[in-house]
C-alpha cells in the first residue's frame, strides 16, 4: 500500500513539473525578494509585478526572504533562485543585501516595502553604520521606497493626531524590540512628545499609561490588562503589527471582561482575514490601519527598468534616497469598506486585482523611461506617493 | 538452472533488498536528482553543473552536511538534539563578537568549543542521569540559548552584526575549502563511528541499551562522547555559516535542526538509531536536499511549489524506507 502511495505521489510530482511552462524569452528576469509569502497584499504585488513585467518584456520570479531576515538565509535564497537571465532584484529584505550585491555585482538592486535599517542606520556623526551600508557605495544599488512613513517621528505624530481627533483620553503603546525595529522606539517617542505638546494647552489632557510595552515577537498577553491602568484604556496604539500581535488579545480580553468594551486599536499593516476586516471601523475594535499604498510598487519596477534598459532618469538623485511610500490611512468605516470592496485587497483573482488597482498600465506607462524617455524621477516618485485610500472611494 | 536454484536466488535478492532497501532508496533518490536536474536544467539552457551553480550547491549543502555528519552519532543513539540551530546561532554570534574584539578567530573558536563541549556533556548525560528523554535537555538548551541570543542583540542594539573587514573570511567562501573540510570531517567522524568503540557502542545503545549496559558498557560515558563529537562539528559548521556572509543575526541557525533531521531521513537514517545507522545518510541526504533547493528554481518551479515538492519527496522517502510492518508511517 505504502509503495503504491509513493509511486502515485512520484508520478503526480513529475507530471506537475513536466507541465510547467518554459520561461519566456525577453529582457531578462527580475527577482522579487519578498517579505510576505501569502495574503492579499502579497497576491496583489505578484499580479501587479507580473503585469508590468509582461508589458516591459521581463519575467518575474518570486523569492521568499528568510523569515527572520537572516543575512545568510537571504543570500542563500537569492543564490538558489539565480539563473543566468536574472538582471534585477527588487528586495524587501535588507539582511545580507551587501553579500548579495558582492556575489552578483552586475545585478541592479532596488529596495521596497521595508525600512532597510541594515543600510540606512546612522550614528551620531551621520555616518552609515548598518551591516549592509556599503551598498550605498555601489552604483547598482538604486535606492529605497519604504513601508509607509520612513520617519518614525512622523508615524508617531500621525498616530498621536488620530488619538487627539478621536478624543481618547487614556492610551497605551506597544512596540517591537528596539534592536530589531528601531523605528518603533522613535515613533513611540514622537507620539509621546506630540501628546505632551497637546496636553500643554488641552482642557482635558491625554494620559499615556506607562512605558511602551515591548512585544518580543509574541502576542500581547492577556495579563497585560491586569497591570496598572490597562483595564481602563480608551485605545492601544500598536506600532508593531497590531492586527497580529495586539488585536487577538484585545478580543479575548473583552470577552473576559477585563478591559473596557469600547477600547479600540490604532495600528499598521493590512490583513484581509474576513473576521478581522469585519471588525474594523468607527465603532469596531480596530479604528485605524496605516499601510503602504499597494500601487507604490510601480516605483521600484520603473527604477529598475530604467537602470536595466540604460535609460536612467535624467533627474535621478542617486541611491541615498529613502522615500515614504504612498500611505493608506484607513480610519473610518467608509474607508474600510472602500478598501474591502473596491481595492485589490478584496479581489479573489488576478484579473479582479488588476482591475481594481488605482493605476492600469496605460495610466503608469509614461513614468517608465523605456516607454517615455522624457519621464522624470521626481514625477514618478510623486505619482507613486500619491496613491491613497481616497482613490478607492471615487 | 533448476527451479530451486532460481527460487534461492530470488530469495537472496529479496533478502538483500530488505537489508539494503533504505540505502538503495536514498542513493537512488540522489542519483535520480542528479540525472533529472542534469537533463532538465539543460533543457532550460542552464546547467546545474556550471561553476556558479556548483558553487551555490556547495555553499547550500556545507553547513547542513557538517552538522548532519556530527548528528549521525546522536541519531545512532536513538536521540535527537533540537538545540543544534540555536547553538550554531550563538557560536556564529560569538565568532563575530570575539573575533572583532580580539582581531583573531582563534580565541573565538576556542571559546565556542568550550561552550559546545559543556552543552554536549550536559545534553548527553542529563537524559541518563535524570531518567528523562534526552531530547528534553536539548529543548531546554534551545530555549536558554534563544534567550541569551536575544539578550546579546538587545544589548548590541541591532539585529545583525558583521565581522570587521580586517579579518579575512574569503577562505570560508571557497567551494574547494568547503569540500575539503567536509571530507576531512567525514573521514574523522567516519573513523570514530566505524572503527572505534565510540561508534560501535553508540550504535549498540541505539539498538538495545539494556543489552549494551549488561555487557559492561558505561552508558553515560558512551552517550556523552557522541555529543562531544557533535560539538566539534557544530563549531565547524558555525565557522562556515558565519563565514558565508561575514555576519550573524539573532535569527542565525533558526530551523537548522529541522534541516539536519530532514537531510538524515532523506539519506535513509533510521530515527530509532541502532546498528543500521550510517554516516553516508548525512552526505546523501544533505546533497539531495540541496540539489532540490538549487535545481527546482532553475527548471522554473515557482518558489511556492518548491516547498510542496520537497515535502512530497520527503513523504515518499519516508514511505519507501519505513520499516514498520504494520501501518503506513513509523510511530
Amino acid at each position: 500500500m505504502k509503495k503504491l502511495i509513493a509511486v502515485v505521489l512520484s508520478l503526480v510530482m513529475l507530471l506537475s513539473i513536466a507541465v510547467l511552462p518554459a520561461s519566456a524569452e525577453g529582457k531578462g528576469k527580475i527577482l522579487y525578494l519578498s517579505n510576505l509569502n501569502s495574503g492579499a497584499q502579497y497576491e496583489f504585488y505578484v499580479a501587479y509585478l507580473n503585469m508590468m513585467a509582461k508589458e516591459l518584456g521581463y519575467t518575474v520570479e518570486i523569492v521568499y526572504g528568510d523569515t527572520f531576515n537572516d543575512p545568510a538565509g537571504n543570500l542563500k535564497n537569492v543564490k538558489n533562485a539565480y539563473t543566468s537571465d536574472v538582471v534585477g532584484l527588487i528586495s524587501c529584505m535588507d539582511g545580507g543585501l551587501i553579500n548579495i550585491m558582492e556575489e552578483y555585482p552586475d545585478l541592479w538592486v532596488v529596495g521596497f516595502f521595508s525600512d532597510f535599517d541594515a543600510v540606512y542606520t546612522k550614528d551620531e556623526s551621520g555616518a552609515y553604520t548598518g551591516t549592509s551600508a556599503a551598498v550605498l557605495d555601489k552604483d547598482h544599488y538604486l535606492g529605497l521606497m519604504g513601508d509607509n512613513y520612513i520617519s518614525g517621528i512622523t508615524l508617531g505624530e500621525a498616530y498621536a493626531q488620530e488619538v487627539i481627533d478621536r478624543g481618547f483620553k487614556r492610551v497605551a503603546t506597544c512596540i517591537f524590540p528596539a534592536y530589531a525595529y528601531p523605528k518603533h522606539t522613535v515613533a513611540d517617542a514622537g507620539f509621546r512628545a506630540y501628546i505632551a505638546k497637546y496636553n500643554e494647552t488641552a482642557a482635558e489632557p491625554i494620559e499615556v499609561v506607562g512605558d511602551a510595552t515591548v512585544l518580543n515577537f509574541s502576542p500581547l498577553e492577556t495579563n497585560y490588562f491586569f497591570e496598572d491602568g490597562h483595564d481602563n484604556l480608551d485605545c492601544i496604539v500598536g506600532f508593531c503589527a497590531g492586527t497580529t500581535f495586539v488585536y487577538p488579545t484585545v478580543v479575548e480580553a473583552k470577552a473576559m471582561g477585563i478591559c473596557r468594551e469600547d477600547m479600540q486599536i490604532i495600528t499598521g499593516g493590512f490583513d484581509n482575514d474576513p473576521d478581522l476586516m469585519a471588525d474594523c471601523g468607527d465603532d469596531k475594535n480596530i479604528i485605524r490601519l496605516t499601510t503602504a499604498a499597494f500601487e507604490s510598487i510601480i516605483w521600484p519596477m520603473a527604477l529598475i527598468d530604467a537602470a536595466i534598459s540604460g535609460h536612467m532618469y535624467k533627474d535621478y538623485p542617486g541611491n541615498k534616497s529613502q522615500l515614504d511610500s504612498g500611505i493608506m490611512v484607513i480610519n473610518s468605516t467608509e474607508k474600510f469598506e472602500a478598501v474591502i470592496n473596491n481595492s485589490p485587497m478584496g479581489a479573489t483573482n488576478d484579473a479582479d486585482r488588476l482591475g481594481k488597482a488605482q493605476a492600469s498600465w496605460e495610466d503608469m506607462k509614461n513614468y517608465f523611461t523605456s516607454v517615455n524617455p522624457d519621464a522624470s524621477y521626481q514625477a514618478l516618485t510623486e505619482y507613486c506617493q500619491s496613491f491613497a485610500v481616497e482613490g478607492y472611494m471615487k | 538452472m533448476t527451479a530451486i536454484a532460481q527460487e534461492k536466488e530470488k530469495q537472496s535478492l529479496q533478502q538483500w533488498l530488505k537489508k539494503h532497501g533504505s540505502s538503495v532508496a536514498s542513493v537512488g533518490g540522489l542519483l535520480f536528482c542528479v540525472i533529472f536536474f542534469t537533463i532538465t536544467t539543460g533543457l532550460k539552457g542552464e546547467s546545474i553543473w556550471s561553476a556558479s551553480k556548483l558553487s551555490t550547491l556547495i555553499g547550500d549543502v556545507i553547513v547542513t552536511a557538517l552538522m548532519a555528519v556530527g548528528a549521525v552519532f546522536i541519531y545512532s543513539l536513538g536521540n535527537m538534539d533540537v538545540s543544534i540551530g540555536k547553538q550554531v546561532g550563538l557560536y556564529s554570534t560569538l565568532l563575530v563578537i570575539i573575533g572583532n574584539a580580539t582581531g583573531s578567530l582563534l580565541v573565538a573558536i576556542l571559546v565556542c568549543l568550550v561552550i559546545a563541549v559543556v552543552i554536549g556533556i550536559v545534553n548527553g548525560s542529563a537524559g541518563e542521569l535524570l531518567h528523562m528523554y534526552s531530547v528534553i535537555s536539548s529543548v531546554v538548551f534551545m530555549m536558554v540559548l534563544s534567550g541569551i541570543s536575544t539578550i546579546i542583540y538587545s544589548n548590541l542594539g541591532t539585529r545583525n552584526i558583521s565581522m570587521n573587514p580586517g579579518i579575512d573570511l574569503t577562505l570560508f567562501r571557497q567551494p574547494w575549502f568547503m569540500v575539503l573540510v567536509l571530507v576531512i570531517e567525514t573521514a574523522v567522524i567516519g573513523y570514530f563511528f566505524y572503527f572505534t568503540k565510540f561508534g560501535k557502542y553508540a550504535r549498540a545503545i541505539g539498538a538495545n541499551q539494556t543489552a549494551t549496559s549488561q555487557s559492561g558498557v558505561n552508558i553515560i560515558l558512551y552517550r556523552v562522547i557522541p555529543y562531544i563529537f557533535l560539538a566539534f562539528c557544530l563549531v565547524t559548521a558555525s565557522l562556515f555559516q558565519m563565514g558565508y556572509t561575514g555576519a550573524a543575526s539573532d535569527a542565525t541557525g533558526t530551523g537548522f535542526e529541522m534541516n539536519v533531521m530532514v537531510s538524515l531521513i532523506l539519506g535513509g537514517m533510521p530515527l530509532k538509531g541502532g546498528m543500521k545507522s550510517r554516516l553516508s545518510c548525512a552526505i546523501i541526504g544533505s546533497l539531495t536536499y540541496s540539489l532540490l533547493a538549487v535545481g527546482l528554481p532553475i527548471i522554473g518551479v515557482p518558489t511556492r511549489l518548491t516547498f510542496l515538492i520537497k515535502a512530497a519527496i520527503f513523504l515518499i522517502v519516508v514511505l519507501i524506507t519505513c520499516r514498520q510492518k504494520n501501518g503506513v508511517l513509523p510511530r
